[in-house]
């Protein structure tokens, strides 16, 4: 338990005044099996979903995790890298599996190449995103979503895909130009409904 | 030598430590405000992307049922094969999932008292710093790994990724929940707080940062009073900070 003093003047008209029993759940005396499902399981099932597209195939993935997660519990050295350490499980155990149904192929419907001079400066809306990411074939969501929810480097994705690290960077930018056209599309045809 | 289009493609596909380091290290980036303004719209841009991607919904009774999973497995104490589908499992593995989930539905229905913690959503929150503050996402997408470096929170508040809040748990008013954020944004650092406000006794009256004490902290309520946000800069200019981040609010 931390305390953390927030301003100090109780007469301020305009100042907070409060103490804050800072409580830290997964201090590493403290981190059990069930504080690490309660704190993370939505984070988890997030980037679980978003890689398995399914909401059933996502909790096994989920529930997969935290079971080999509270195996390993001991592994976890510092339970402030919680979060990336469960992600690397998902992640481990999606390529897993998709490696044994051999589904991830490389290849398959190739998005168009990467589109120059597309405006970073579009809203980006859950929904279109989601339609956006439907269209990508799996060899370029993959390494998208590993870039965006783990942040990892390409070198990095490189090595949990097993493939050559140009061709993460080429995937890579390929996907992300696909979701900015495609966001890009989605906005432009907005308008010019609105018109 | 190489053109702006020909860095930018580089940079799109660097991860955000690396893109720090990119900041920091390149004289074309130096020169070249273009390339600078192109970095920030990427960042705020990538940074919108994880927000969205993040959006998705919980099942509902999912928290329930990881934890009666868990359960069970250290119930049945004995090593688990992986499975790659929930649905191999047999009959009575389901049966004391199914059991143990209404167990634990039923003790925590009856001890969830009435002012039960809020759940705190970082992407909600994410959003809506983001909406109320543009400059917000830039700070986010700035270098996040560096260790808090804040001298009033200690342990593992240090620990603390932007991406990656941490709930707070209210002393004043039991069972509370906010959300600390460290931040690393260039010469400053710091920790946003935000909190629920109508968890706060005596939350700031004023929609504007007004600075708390030597300690250089600002306290400040959202327009629609729904949150009080406490902002430490621990190191940089304060004031230079808060009027860069939170400029239109100063
Ligand atoms: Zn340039």
């Amino acid at each position: 338990m931390q305390i953390l003093h927030i301003g100090g003047n109780k007469t301020g008209q305009n100042r907070l005044s409060l103490t804050v029993n800072v409580s830290m759940d997964t201090g590493s005396s403290e981190l059990t099996a069930a504080s690490l499902v309660r704190e993370q399981y939505q984070a988890v099932y997030r980037f679980a979903f978003r890689l398995a597209c399914s909401v059933s195939d996502a909790e096994d993935l989920t529930q997969q995790t935290f079971l080999i997660a509270c195996r390993k519990l001991g592994d976890l050295r510092d339970p402030g890298r919680a979060r990336s350490w469960l992600f690397s499980i998902v992640r481990n155990l999606f390529l897993k599996l998709r490696r044994e149904s051999q589904n991830m192929v490389a290849g398959i419907e190739q998005p168009e190449e990467v589109v120059e001079d597309v405006s970073l400066d579009i809203p980006v809306d859950s929904e279109r995103l989601e339609q956006a990411l439907a269209t990508l074939p799996e060899a370029f969501r993959v390494p998208l979503l590993l870039y965006y929810f783990e942040d990892l480097s390409y070198k990095e994705i490189a090595t949990a895909l097993e493939v050559p690290a140009g061709t993460v960077m080429s995937r890579l930018a390929r996907a992300k130009s696909h979701l900015r056209v495609a966001l890009g599309d989605a906005e432009q045809a907005g308008l010019a409904e609105r018109n | 030598m190489t053109s702006c289009s020909e860095l930018r493609a580089k940079w799109d596909v660097l991860c955000s430590t690396e893109l720090d380091s990119v900041a920091e290290d390149c004289s074309h980036l130096r020169a070249c405000s273009e390339c600078q303004q192109w970095l920030q719209q990427l960042r705020h841009f990538d940074s919108k992307v994880s927000a969205a991607l993040a959006d998705v919904p919980i099942p509902e009774g999912l928290e329930a049922r990881l934890l009666a999973a868990i359960e069970s497995e250290s119930a049945a104490a004995a090593p688990v094969v992986e499975s790659p589908r929930r649905r191999s499992f047999t009959g009575l593995r389901v049966l004391l999932t199914l059991s143990a989930a209404i167990l634990l539905g039923l003790v925590w229905w009856l001890s969830v008292p009435d002012n039960s913690p809020v759940t705190f959503e970082f992407a909600e929150l994410q959003t809506r710093l983001q909406q109320d503050y543009s400059q917000v996402a830039a700070v986010e997408a700035l270098p996040v790994a560096t260790d808090l470096d804040c001298a009033t929170v200690e342990g593992e508040l240090r620990r603390l990724r932007l991406h990656d809040p941490r709930g707070l748990q209210l002393d004043s008013v039991a069972g509370s929940d906010a959300a600390a954020y460290a931040f690393r944004y260039k010469q400053w650092s710091g920790v946003v707080i935000a909190i629920p406000t109508h968890r706060l006794q005596n939350g700031p009256s004023s929609t504007a940062p007004v600075s708390g004490s030597r300690q250089r902290s600002f306290a400040w309520q959202s327009r629609d009073q729904q949150w009080a946000y406490v902002c430490y800069v621990n190191s940089g200019p304060a004031e230079g900070f808060m009027r860069s981040v939170f400029g239109s609010m100063v």
